[in-house]
């Protein structure tokens, strides 16, 4: 049975999912009603709109049944690696062994968001000086030290460098509380000197040579952590195989946001898209299990879009989303006020891009790296996301702020405006803290205003 | 190469050596910039008054921001797309303790000559290089020699950057009854460079300059940030002082996160205050005397 793609609420859900276990659906060992979760205190979902589709549910559950995930590696006496800030590359070096597992504590960021705040995480940040001016990735810290949320890792692995200063701080506040922490430092990417070999970049920027030399050692430090951690070596040949597995997520992410963005109508919705591109940074701890749900999203995508239905009305502006929300809700918010996302720049789009094979692996996995887009100019950024506008068609871009965020205020001016000159498109930024619920009126009037000047352009 | 008459190279980081710009035949130019209007949320007021400052000072030819934080970085961006000027972002690496890093602050160092060879300079030869790095040293001594100990209540004060403006917590302080005995802000003594070991400084100036600036100076970017403290406590322990005053900017992640380290009764058991400050808040300067004020006669 399929059901026609609409969005639905936790109770339709709950109903919905009787219906599914009727017609026969298999489920894997992580399933279940979305209704446990809840239960178990995730209450946002209470508030959200999920899609209705068998695929949405598994990805869904395979979001939500991470921490059980990690759980179950531990006591199959695998090591646990925490890898944080870079997004995308570590995980892979990780997944190449076959006594790990990685994860980044940086995903309790939206803890406070699922649980409504009601699991405390501010409140131990607080306590430690760590307030409300800083991102609310200062979960994380809380997270750390009430042991509720994830696993306490057998390691620890951080970029630093030229990633945003939150972060960084936190980190380093963590350390000082007795969590050992393995730095390595990423550069500031930069265009090469005249006298300087340039390298493109898979994502269209280019660095130095002398850069990705760099950021190789860097690699080469950690490979030498994880060996002595696993007590495996991490052959290149592991690393080639690794690779191959991480660009097949990456490519049936490719193509699904090149359907999703460019159907007439939208067959996704813009949050279950959110959640499949965060499957890029680590897999959700399990990489077989990521292509599985993938495929799955992808071929309900091919089918709704085969026949003609989907979640948005197809006269819904096009907008590109920059940055992640820390308040999930407000991906329904936009449908809800007559758009649908075409295009994303969530902060991980070197996790997207295939990694190179035609190099050596660790060169490969350098340039990934140093392909991120937090690590160069706004300028980089702002390009990257004008290609992509163009490239998916967007008619508006909405640039939302995380509240805190050390990145946010100055990146935010020189991307709308770098938008605004080169392809003339309507630009709004927004703050979206936590939980929205108290200011969601003035989001949605803001919205609603980008969108009345979307459709009317069209007319013109 | 830029034919200019203008000279000066503008700059606010302690990494970045103004030996090595004067051996150019440049003029090194540390400021401590106005604070500026429009203040925006989320924007540090230190970085924006910098960004701000580099089009007001004269016969300024180029601008140097660096990598130490994640608002300076950024900043440079508002820099190019909005100053005439040409701006250098040199990368400090915030890892210190493998080789690779310093190396790769050596490696800036070469490109930050690149750089201003455009301005009717020339890279120094050693023999030029070690002769400034000599004279600084001996006007740094000289300032040192300078300070006196009074009978005051003695104040650390560490934290961040100061504003032109910030320098009054210095006189509130001493109008109070103290003095400031340790000051670790980022414009104190913490951030001058080791001294030169002047046999190295003949065979490799440049390596000298590198060993006194990135291997030495402790800052609060630095991953882990472990030099900080031991440079911190150390001078607890060589001065008296009764109490610390912590400065920081709103906005300023890295130093705001180190607030409850520093108040921690494992690193001091000193009186901790916090002189956090805003944006250009009429009210700042009264609340920052009265604060103090509380302060020194808590420790009177």
């Amino acid at each position: 049975m399929t059901p026609k793609a609409c969005k639905i609420t936790l109770d339709q859900w709950n109903k919905q999912y009787e219906l599914l276990c009727s017609s026969g659906i298999k489920q894997p060992d992580y399933g279940g009603t979305l209704g446990r979760h809840f239960e178990d205190g995730d209450t946002r979902l209470r508030t959200l709109q999920f899609d209705n589709s068998a695929a949405a549910l598994r990805l869904w559950n395979f979001l939500l049944t991470e921490n059980e995930r990690l759980h179950k590696a531990r006591a199959n006496g695998k090591k646990i690696v925490g890898t944080m800030k870079d997004l995308g590359t570590i995980p892979v070096m990780v997944y190449a062994l076959q006594n790990a597992i990685a994860f980044y504590p940086d995903g309790a960021w939206w803890t406070p968001c699922i649980m409504e705040t009601n699991e405390g995480l501010f409140k131990i940040t607080d306590s430690l000086g760590i307030d409300e001016s800083f991102c609310p990735v200062r979960a994380m810290l809380g997270a750390f030290l009430n042991e509720e949320h994830f696993p306490v890792a057998d390691i620890l692995i951080c970029s630093t460098g030229a990633v945003c200063d939150d972060f960084s701080a936190i980190a380093q506040r963590l350390e000082s509380l007795g969590f050992k922490i393995n730095w390595w430092e990423m550069p500031h990417r930069r265009k090469a000197d005249k006298n300087q070999d340039s390298i493109n970049l898979p994502g269209g920027f280019s660095t130095p040579a002398t850069q990705i030399e760099f950021v190789k050692s860097e690699l080469e430090n950690i490979r030498s952590l994880l060996e002595t951690l696993t007590g495996e070596k991490l052959t290149d040949q592991k690393l080639i195989k690794v690779i191959a597995k991480a660009n097949v997520v990456r490519g049936l992410l490719a193509e699904l946001r090149h359907i999703v963005f460019t159907a007439q109508i939208n067959p996704l919705p813009a949050l279950e898209m959110l959640i499949a591109e965060m499957l890029a940074i680590h897999f959700c701890s399990d990489i077989g299990e990521t292509i599985l749900v993938l495929q799955d999203l992808l071929k309900e995508a091919k089918l709704r879009i085969a026949n003609k239905e989907g979640v948005s009305n197809k006269n819904a502006a096009k907008i590109f989303w920059v940055n992640p929300v820390a308040d999930l809700k407000a991906m329904n918010l936009l449908e809800e006020c007559g758009g649908r996302v075409c295009g994303t720049d969530y902060l991980f789009t070197h996790a997207l891009d295939t990694i190179p094979t035609d190099i050596a692996p660790m060169e490969a996995l350098a340039q990934m790296a140093l392909a991120d887009g937090m690590a160069g100019s706004s300028f980089d950024r702002a390009e990257r996301i004008c290609q992509d506008i163009e490239k998916f068609g967007s008619e508006a871009i909405i640039i939302s702020r995380i509240p805190g965020a050390s990145h946010c205020a100055i990146e935010g001016t020189i991307i709308a405006d770098i938008v605004k000159q080169r392809l003339r498109i309507p630009t709004l930024e927004i703050e979206i803290p936590t939980l929205s619920d108290g200011l969601q009126q003035p989001i949605k009037n803001r919205i609603e205003a980008l969108i009345e000047v979307v459709l009317q352009r069209r007319q013109k | 190469m830029i034919s200019t008459d203008k000279n000066t190279v503008i700059y606010c980081d302690p990494f970045i050596p103004p030996e090595w710009i004067a051996a150019h035949g440049l003029r090194p130019l540390r400021v401590a910039p106005n604070i500026s209007e429009n203040a925006a949320i989320g924007v540090c007021p230190y970085a924006r008054a910098f960004t701000n400052e580099i089009n007001f000072q004269k016969n300024v030819c180029a601008a140097i921001f660096a990598t130490t934080c994640d608002q300076m970085r950024r900043s440079s961006d508002i820099a190019i797309k909005n100053s005439i000027l040409p701006i250098f972002l040199m990368n400090v690496p915030t890892v210190w303790q493998r080789k690779s890093a310093t190396e790769l602050y050596a490696a800036e160092i070469e490109r930050l000559s690149r750089f201003l060879t455009q301005f009717d300079a020339q890279r120094p030869t050693n023999a030029k290089l070690a002769e400034v790095m000599i004279d600084f040293e001996n006007k740094r001594q000289t300032q040192l020699a300078k300070q006196k100990p009074t009978d005051k209540i003695p104040l650390a004060i560490i934290g961040s950057h100061l504003l032109k403006q910030d320098h009054i917590i210095f006189d509130i302080v001493q109008k109070y009854g103290g003095c400031i005995a340790i000051d670790a802000t980022t414009d104190g003594g913490r951030t001058l460079p080791g001294k030169f070991d002047r046999t190295q400084l003949i065979k490799n100036p440049v390596k000298e300059l590198v060993s006194a600036y990135f291997e030495t100076i402790p800052d609060v970017f630095q991953r882990p940030n472990d030099r900080l403290y031991d440079w911190f406590k150390k001078k607890l322990n060589e001065t008296y002082v009764r109490g610390i005053l912590f400065h920081h900017y709103i906005w300023c992640d890295k130093w705001h996160a180190e607030f409850g380290r520093i108040c921690d009764k494992e690193f001091t058991s000193l009186p901790v205050l916090d002189i956090s400050a805003g944006d250009n808040d009429k009210n700042t300067k009264s609340c920052l005397t009265t604060r103090i004020q509380a302060f020194m006669e808590m420790l009177e």
